[in-house]
């Protein structure tokens, strides 16, 4: 649905995106995460056709997106910052948006008024970061689009709009079979809602792979041993990473749980279990195992 | 083979026109109360005038009704073809406001991002802008026209002082110079990054023939070189220039300003179509030029401190204005600081970061 081929891209003489290739499957929501200065604002704009690449290509539905009114027709976009007209009023821009897309859903558009309440004569500019996010999500719900692109689109919202806005798009992907590429620094919360995961790092994309998989090659342990922890333990090359707090163990394995489970077991410990990592302690871990240390991929 | 429409977009013009319909009617306004007013009451002010007479023929003694009536004729005459009053003003700021409003300000406030992302190709988005812009700064003088011939419908009197005819000349006349130095500007919105750069450069650009040739005379005669040759090409060619269409209609080369207004806003067209959003607020929208912008400004700026340095320096301490040229060297170097310094913050100062 989304697929983005060999993309460079320079922006003031320095190479911000280099040789990106990304897949989006439809009907997926796919996080995109990295930390600040990444380039995944610059990667997002290359896919809405703000930015033009310099080498390579973003396709969409099987076509270019450069200056491609059809698929545009139907690609919602979310930025950080919403640059919409300041000087409009809520249903003159709303007016603009049903005239501009042809396929408008008025119906959908009343339904979500209903839920995110915002005053149609008011002067954009004078709405605040959360309403104008709001305003977003509901002119890009109501083009009926099939391809989303949202870029932190959370960032600054209190807890419950954050929650509503999540919501939407999840909701949006059930009914409608929408493909989602989002952006954010909040992994727990894209861990919720997300099927596939990017990381992009000083331009790069590192791994690109399903959460599934992800939880699944990278596993915490949980050990307890009635004396030290045995030697052989301690240097297997399968472990990423060991904490300990008294006798209990935490060992954080990638890739060969049942390796390392079998040579655990050898020790007789008192305590065996596994317990699941989190998407930003699998994000860490694998950075580290990747060569990136803990500072240079903090968020 | 299909045929290719125009790229006409209703709900684009209606954005567009939104943004900038008060600039049309506050330029209606000028040009209605600075000329309009003027010219539909005429004949009433004739008649006050012929009534007073007949009150106080005292007052009056040497006056002749048919001359006064020839001198307010040919008053009006002069007025439709010449510019009067604020019309001049609204000839060359508000092609250029226009300009900046549609292109300068949408890209300073990165609204034309959301547009680059919405289902407009990037042609209805330029072809639309020109349209409006066209719309603006035509429209102020087609009201005030329909108002003035309106006006003649109505009265029998005003008749004897113009004519349709005149009417419409004035009219052809500023659409021909608006059209002209809209082109100009469109082209500068299409090498700025904001309003503000674009205003300023597309007004340097407009006097600079002018100008330079002015600060080149000067700098010359600092140096005591008098010569006629810059006169004698000003008075050649300057109607060719942008300012040389404040001349008489009938002075001004049509054809070739016609020309290259048609060129102008293919280049702006061109390289509108070149333009990266990501330099979006910059001042220039292309790094090639940047150059030459920098240079462009030492050299002017170098050359007019260099100027009012001799100038100040021969005022506070020579008396005169006789005095050493180290002075005006001095004024060179420290213009080349000031303009190349000037420049190159301006360029810094709005620099997108990545």
């Amino acid at each position: 649905m989304i697929k983005v081929e060999g993309l460079d891209k320079y922006l003031g003489g320095d190479k911000i995106l280099d040789d990106i290739n990304i897949h989006v499957k439809k009907g997926s929501i796919y996080g995109l995460i990295g930390p600040n200065g990444a380039g995944k604002t610059t990667l997002i704009k290359n896919l809405v056709d703000i930015y033009e690449p310099d080498k390579g290509e973003v396709i969409i539905r099987g076509e270019n997106i450069k200056d491609n009114t059809k698929i545009k027709s139907r690609l919602g976009y979310v930025s950080d910052f919403q640059y919409l007209y300041p000087s409009f009023k809520v249903r003159e821009i709303v007016k603009f948006y049903k005239e501009a897309y042809p396929f408008w859903n008025e119906d959908r558009y009343n339904q979500l008024t209903k839920l995110l309440k915002l005053d149609g004569n008011k002067k954009i500019k004078y709405l605040s970061k959360g309403m104008k996010t709001q305003l977003a999500v509901l002119l890009t719900l109501s083009i009926m689009p099939n391809v989303l692109i949202l870029d932190e689109p959370t960032s600054g919202l209190d807890p419950v709009v954050k929650r509503k806005v999540l919501n939407l798009i999840v909701d949006e992907v059930s009914v409608s079979e929408t493909t989602v590429l989002i952006s954010s620094h909040n992994l727990g919360e894209l861990e919720q809602i997300c099927d596939h995961i990017g990381i992009i790092h000083e331009g790069k994309i590192l791994l690109e792979d399903s959460i599934e998989n992800l939880k699944s090659n990278v596993r915490k342990i949980q050990v307890a041993f009635k004396g030290e922890l045995p030697d052989d333990i301690k240097k297997n090359e399968h472990i990423l990473k060991i904490e300990s707090i008294g006798r209990i163990h935490q060992i954080v394995v990638k890739d060969n749980l049942e390796i390392v489970m079998e040579e655990i077991k050898k020790h007789n410990p008192i305590l065996l279990e596994t317990i699941d990592m989190s998407l930003e302690e699998i994000f860490v871990y694998k950075m580290g195992g990747e060569g990136y240390g803990f500072a240079d991929i903090a968020l | 083979m299909g045929l290719q429409t125009l790229p006409f977009n209703k709900t684009l013009f209606k954005k567009d026109w939104k943004m900038t319909k008060w600039l049309c009617f506050v330029a209606a306004g000028i040009l209605f109360f600075t000329m309009t007013l003027g010219v539909i009451n005429t004949y009433n002010n004739y008649q006050r005038t012929l009534k007073e007479v007949e009150e106080h023929p005292e007052r009056f003694s040497d006056f002749d009704a048919e001359v006064h009536k020839d001198y307010i004729k040919e008053s009006l005459m002069r007025m439709f073809k010449r510019l009067t009053g604020m019309e001049p003003v609204v000839i060359i700021f508000m092609p250029m406001a226009a300009a900046a409003l549609l292109f300068g300000e949408e890209k300073r406030k990165k609204t034309l991002e959301v547009l680059s992302t919405m289902p407009f190709t990037r042609r209805e988005i330029f072809f639309n802008k020109v349209i409006v812009a066209c719309v603006n700064v035509f429209l102020p003088f087609l009201i005030n026209a329909v108002i003035m011939l309106a006006a003649l419908g109505l009265s029998k009197g005003l008749r004897n002082f113009y004519s349709a005819g005149m009417v419409m000349s004035w009219l052809g006349a500023d659409v021909f110079r608006l059209f002209v130095v809209l082109s100009f500007s469109l082209l500068f919105a299409s090498i700025t990054g904001t309003s503000i750069s674009h205003l300023v450069l597309t007004i340097i650009f407009f006097i600079f023939p002018i100008g330079f040739a002015g600060l080149l005379d000067m700098n010359m005669s600092l140096w005591g070189y008098h010569t006629s040759v810059i006169d004698t090409f000003l008075n050649t060619f300057g109607t060719y220039t942008m300012p040389g269409l404040l001349d008489g209609i009938e002075n001004i080369p049509i054809v070739f300003h016609l020309i290259s207004a048609i060129v102008m806003i293919i280049a702006a067209k061109l390289l509108f179509d070149r333009n990266k959003l990501e330099r979006s607020g910059e001042t220039l929208e292309f790094e090639s030029i940047e150059t030459f912008f920098k240079v462009g400004v030492t050299v002017c700026t170098s050359l007019l401190i260099g100027v009012i340095f001799t100038w100040l320096i021969g005022g506070i301490i020579f008396f005169s204005g006789d005095v050493p040229r180290i002075v005006t060297i001095v004024g060179y170097i420290i213009g080349i600081l000031i303009g190349w310094f000037i420049a190159s913050y301006s360029i810094k100062l709005n620099r997108v970061k990545a």
